[in-house]
């Protein structure tokens, strides 16, 4: 049964009236339980040395309110925390769900607020933790809710624009900070789900089903179409190369045709590249991507260096020729000629550093580690030159 | 039959319940025989007449089977497809309580087909809607099939002749149907695992294992098992039944390509005979090198090949084109050092446009490295040496 059919045969879905980010009730219980994230408290002088950080705030969080009897909650700024639906549990009383309004409010406050500022400093990894979670509380709403498609989609793309972002600004921190499988997993579920709604939505364009959410005027189909395309961009450049996804495109590009310059076109012939391991074409196209579709096109870089050493070891197997260093690196966008070095050789692939003749790479067949493991992503300066809490902002909003 | 009554039917069902008789209950539980029209078994609840019978636990199996039969009269599929699943569950568990015994299983197949084929209805129906592509109750039934999968599988303690195993590869195929129809391959994996570790493996009949190879086939294909999908497939098309012309062209479909891939090229009488004359095209583009009318070919009948879900297979089939067209230019010039500036004029000729130095060394790189040309690229002179003994070895004969 597709989406908007559950909705009709379930009909009564349970409607929210919480008109703020955080319900009453838990804005009580967690200023009593004293469960508030240093993000909702209100703000107070800050001690030196006390960074805003939950883990600071849990280690030394006893002490410290103590100190200070006055612990409230922020009203602008505590949004409702994710808690799991588990037996037991009471079904939610529409005060504490909101209504897509809120839910609208409360994304746009998480991304703009909160997610898209002080990106450089080390603690985003906290704004990261605290959007994650409350993002997450808003799908729950959400799908308790039964909302449209329509407004789902609106929901929806934020949220994945997020943890593409999260997951590329994030890439190569310590696994106990940031662990880019679970940021994965919420991607792969809220695209999911996104493209799923898209469906729904075009379903209800066919003619004779019933006209539902008539205010949607023809600019605003227009503009859903191209987040659309784009969305559809991003699943093939996050699951790049792989044939599943590569099938299921290639059935949608075929009502395409008529959108030669699309993104979605430049994505599929980017993943085709990939599945066909032509790792020059991965790689130069990428440059031509856009800076969302960059950030998740370069966690699939460190494969394609992999599988780019591997075919070379054997194609440009000699015990005399060298290849430069510094062709290496433009192909395969490495940013300095120490990474290259460093990457060669963890692989097994002899280089030649001498100061005489120009830096090498010896490839020989047999020389491939075949059981070094792949290493981790980077992030890379010619997209991170784009990003600034400005930028980021508008390339998660818009 | 068309004109049972309840009473008659009820007898036949009890005479081949008493007799033990697996053709007549496969009969009289089926939704595609005959009984299944007759006006006078369409009646909305038939449980005071069935429980005459006496004949538990078959009496709720029979009650399900004539509420589908009236559900279908209204027509109501989701009604009717929501009795069948209740149906092939208590059929499940009557077929577990039934020790060192297999008999049941011919009508277990009977009512677990009809269960497929009524959550394709229930779900063309819902789509009809307008709610786009609707597969919800063909993933449900998944789980019934599975139910009773488990059952079969696991009946350990019986003999060879009285194990209900040999109901395995029946509902593994009905089930691999299911997968391939709502797209969830990966689902596949275990199935071939319990295939494949069965004594039984080799013993089923030909008819099962045709169809079990034909979609074995097809998931090694979408896996890049090209060799291994080659095997199945040929199987499947060597056994399939002469007569069931459709299925040997489904299966050529696949084993044509794949075929196209390991280097053996059809025949043009077989894709005549067949009706497959959109490969030939492709045959001929992939035999001559000549890319450029590969990719015509490809665009042209683009909507066919997507539909059958090999549009990324004949992706592969352009490397060999390539592999054909280097080899072209390496005879032209006859030397074992071809200029990469050769290589790269060649594919500009097959109106590649946007393509330099660098990616053409990558694609010779790329059939290096899968054997299909013996030698090596030296990028200071800008030259692929290939090797004097054999440098485009045969693909028949490569891994």
């Amino acid at each position: 049964m597709e989406y908007e059919d559950e909705l009709l045969v379930f009909g009564d879905f349970i409607k929210g009236t919480c008109e703020l980010m955080c319900p009453v009730s838990e804005r009580k219980m967690r200023e009593r339980e004293k469960l508030l994230h240093p993000l909702e408290r209100q703000t107070q002088p800050v001690l030196p040395g006390e960074a805003v950080s939950e883990r600071s705030h849990s280690s030394k969080g006893k002490i410290y309110l103590n100190r200070n009897e006055n612990y409230r909650a922020d009203p602008d700024k505590i949004v409702k925390a994710f808690s799991r639906s588990a037996a037991g549990h009471k079904m939610p009383s529409p005060s504490d769900l909101r209504p897509f309004p809120s839910l609208m409010k409360t994304v746009s406050y998480l991304i703009e607020k909160v997610a898209s500022c002080e990106i450089e400093a080390s603690a985003w990894v906290d704004r990261y933790n605290f959007v994650t979670d409350r993002l997450r509380a808003v799908r729950q709403d959400m799908v308790i809710q039964g909302l449209p498609a329509a407004e789902c989609i609106k929901l929806l793309v934020p949220m994945v624009k997020f943890h593409v972002f999260a997951g590329y600004w994030l890439c190569g921190k310590p696994i106990h900070l940031y662990d880019p499988k679970i940021n994965g997993s919420f991607l792969t579920e809220c695209i999911k789900r996104l493209l799923v709604m898209y469906n729904a939505v075009k379903g209800m364009e066919h003619p004779g089903s019933k006209p539902k959410g008539e205010n949607t005027s023809t600019q605003e189909t227009e503009h859903c179409n191209n987040t659309e395309h784009l969305m559809n961009a991003l699943y093939l450049i996050i699951g790049l190369g792989n044939p599943e996804v590569l099938n299921q495109a290639s059935e949608k590009l075929l009502y395409l045709k008529d959108c030669k310059c699309c993104v979605m076109h430049l994505a599929f012939q980017i993943s085709l590249a990939s599945w066909r391991g032509n790792y020059v074409k991965v790689c130069s196209s990428m440059k031509t991507l856009t800076p969302l579709l960059c950030m998740a096109a370069a966690l699939h870089l460190p494969s394609v260096r992999r599988h780019a050493l591997m075919v070379m070891t054997t194609a440009y197997s000699n015990k005399v020729l060298k290849f430069p260093a510094a062709l290496l690196q433009q192909h395969l966008l490495w940013e300095d000629r120490h990474q290259v070095y460093k990457e060669c050789q963890h692989y097994g692939i002899p280089v030649d550093k001498s100061q005489n003749t120009e830096p090498s790479v010896h490839f020989q067949k047999g020389t491939f580690d075949l059981n070094a493991k792949q290493i981790q992503p980077s992030r890379l300066f010619w997209i991170d030159n784009h990003l600034s809490n400005s930028t980021v902002a508008e390339i998660l909003l818009n | 039959m068309a004109h049972f009554t309840i009473n008659q039917y009820l007898d036949e069902v009890s005479n081949a319940w008493n007799s033990r008789n697996n053709v007549k209950l496969s009969n009289v539980l089926s939704l595609r025989h005959a009984h299944a029209l007759s006006s006078k078994l369409q009646i909305p609840a038939g449980t005071r007449e069935v429980e005459r019978l006496r004949l538990s636990p078959l009496d709720e199996v029979v009650v399900a089977h004539l509420r589908v039969i009236w559900a279908l009269n209204v027509p109501d599929y989701a009604e009717a497809y929501r009795c069948q699943s209740a149906l092939v569950l208590t059929f499940a568990r009557m077929l577990q309580s039934c020790r060192d015994d297999n008999w049941l299983l011919k009508a277990m197949f009977t009512v677990c087909l009809d269960l497929r084929l009524l959550a394709i209805q229930a779900d063309k129906h819902n789509s009809s809607k307008g709610f786009g592509k609707s597969i919800e109750a063909l993933e449900k039934a998944a789980e019934c099939l599975m139910a009773c999968f488990r059952v079969c599988a696991a009946d350990n303690r019986a003999s060879n002749e009285d194990t209900k195993k040999w109901g395995m590869m029946s509902l593994v195929n009905q089930l691999f149907k299911v997968y391939f129809g709502i797209n969830k391959l990966n689902l596949c994996k275990p199935l071939i695992r319990a295939i494949d570790s069965s004594p039984l493996k080799d013993r089923f009949p030909v008819s099962q294992q045709v169809t079990y190879r034909y979609y074995v086939g097809r998931k090694a294909m979408f896996d890049s098992n090209y060799k291994s999908a080659g095997d199945y497939l040929t199987y499947a098309f060597e056994r399939c039944h002469k007569q069931s012309k459709r299925n040997k062209r489904l299966i050529l479909i696949y084993l044509v390509p794949i075929k196209m891939i390991l280097g053996y090229m059809p025949q043009r009488n077989l894709l005549e005979k067949y009706d497959l004359l959109q490969f030939w095209d492709l045959v001929q583009g992939v035999q001559s090198g000549d890319v450029r009318r590969l990719n015509v070919a490809m665009q042209h009948h683009q909507k066919f090949f997507v539909q059958c879900g090999i549009y990324l297979l004949l992706e592969k089939l352009k490397v060999i084109a390539y592999r054909n067209l280097f080899k072209k230019v390496y005879l032209l010039l006859r030397t074992h050092q071809i200029p990469m500036d050769a290589l790269l004029c060649a594919l500009r000729m097959m109106d590649i446009e946007d393509i330099d130095l660098a990616e053409t060394q990558c694609i010779v790189a790329n059939l290096i490295y899968e054997g299909k040309i013996k030698g090596y690229i030296s990028h200071q002179h800008q030259k692929l040496v290939v090797s004097k003994q054999n440098p485009f070895p045969p693909l028949s004969s490569l891994e």
